[in-house]
């Protein structure tokens, strides 16, 4: 009896000391596109999360995405229709107006049981929210496939930067059930967009629809010493934090023509 | 003008003596003297009351409630310039530059000429987007006016109004009492 207590006891100690040792790891990528001073551009962003043990990180819950001063997130015409995340919920993508739309991307998440069951969620849409204390809002709606059958609706709310950083997309994040009551899965990677790349919007035009690309957020018409600065800090399911900072250098000088 | 007192005073005294006469047209030359600059100075003092009219009366005051709608004229970085026709109190042509110095706020600077002058005025104000439309709300205080409205003086004038997104038009309403 006192042998089995003890092994349980070990155990215990091992798992505990496993768990302990075992560390989050994520690094942030950041582009521009295309990378002109002063002109509109689609930001990417993505990340990717490890586990200093090799195991499954813990999943995430919550990323707070700083981003460059001195871009004009406001006077973009991204986003000029609204996304009510009802219809969302209810009819997926096709229940929000194409003008709605500020992005798109994908992720790539595990599920903590078998072996390499990653799996990509190949469908993650940005989408323009109702306003929330005065901030805009982005939705996000991650469409899975097997064997994670989960349309998922989140939000991120823009809200004002400080110092180095003009604006910060602060976006809680749901967790995902593997399968029904089972562990939430893992997200391994995320990539998306805020931009017009690959975005067609819609106007009347002497009544007729009339398609076009929507203006974009704009760089600044200087970039700062050292790049534009992007910084994040992940917070996961255990409690750990973890920051990631990434810089988009500034773009060759153009020189005019003679 | 003392003289002419000085004649008249003297024929009333004719039976004084001489020294006293003589005391008496002192006493009464420095009693004209002092009644002559007593009536100087009430006349100076008029004439200073009157040339410091605009001073002593009340500024006068205009309850301003204006509105305009705007077009872009130019776009320059987080820089709208904004020109139209205000209409209400005041009238005239305007012109609004307004600076997005963070997702939640403007700043603007505001110049109006309405008939006879000009009035320029600085603008804060929190900022909000909602679809294709954006709004503004906060206040302005006048900086500086020309001609007829050289004096103006207001602050915490109501500033707010509206972005359509899709073309940068802009609608600006500003209300509240200046003296000018």
């Amino acid at each position: 009896m006192l042998g089995v207590l003890a092994l349980s006891c070990l155990l215990v100690l091992c798992g505990i000391s496993a768990a302990a040792q075992a560390a989050e790891t994520v690094s942030l990528q950041t582009s521009f596109t295309p990378e002109k001073l002063g002109a509109s551009t689609t930001i990417g962003f993505g990340f990717t999360i490890g586990s200093t043990t090799g195991g499954l990180p813990s999943p995430l819950t919550h990323v707070s995405l700083r981003m460059p001063k001195g871009m004009n997130y406001v006077t973009t015409t991204l986003g000029l229709a609204i996304c009510e995340p009802e219809a969302l919920v209810a009819k997926g993508i096709e229940g929000c107006p194409a003008d709605s739309r500020l992005g798109y991307g994908s992720a790539y998440v595990e599920v903590p049981f078998g072996q390499g069951a990653g799996r990509e969620i190949p469908e993650i849409e940005a989408l323009m929210g109702p306003a929330h204390d005065g901030n805009i809002v982005v939705l996000f709606y991650a469409n899975g496939l097997a064997p994670v059958y989960a349309q998922i609706v989140f939000s991120g709310e823009l809200l004002p930067g400080e110092g180095v950083f003009g604006g910060d997309l602060d976006t809680t994040i749901p967790q995902i059930p593997s399968v029904t009551n089972g562990p939430p899965v893992s997200i391994i990677n995320v990539k998306s967009t805020i931009g017009p790349e690959h975005l067609t919007y819609y106007k009347r035009v002497h009544g007729k629809l009339v398609a076009y690309k929507p203006q974009g957020i704009s760089l600044p018409t200087k970039c700062p010493k050292g790049g534009f600065p992007f910084s994040a800090e992940f917070t996961f399911l255990d409690g750990s934090q973890v920051a990631a900072t990434h810089n988009v250098p500034c773009p060759p000088p153009t020189h005019r023509k003679k | 003008m003392g003289r002419d007192i000085n004649s008249h005073m003297e024929g009333k005294m004719g039976n004084h003596s001489s020294r006293k006469r003589k005391s008496a047209r002192t006493r009464i030359s420095t009693a004209a003297l002092a009644l002559g600059v007593a009536a100087t100075a009430a006349a100076v003092g008029t004439a200073g009351a009157g040339a410091a009219a605009p001073h002593a009366i009340a500024a006068r005051t205009l309850s301003l409630n204006d509105s305009a709608s705007l077009h872009l004229e130019n776009k320059h970085g987080l820089v709208l310039k904004e020109g139209g026709t205000a209409k209400g109190s005041l009238g005239g042509l305007l012109y609004l530059q307004l600076d997005v110095t963070s997702t939640r706020s403007v700043t603007a600077e505001v110049q109006v000429y309405p008939k006879g002058g000009s009035i320029s005025g600085d603008a804060k104000a929190s900022y909000h987007v909602n679809g294709s439309t954006a709004s503004f709300s906060g206040t302005m205080t006048i900086t500086k006016g020309s001609g007829t409205y050289s004096k103006a003086k207001a602050s915490a004038l109501s500033f707010s109004g509206t972005i359509e997104r899709s073309n940068d038009a802009v609608t600006v309403h500003v209300s509240g009492p200046i003296s000018y």
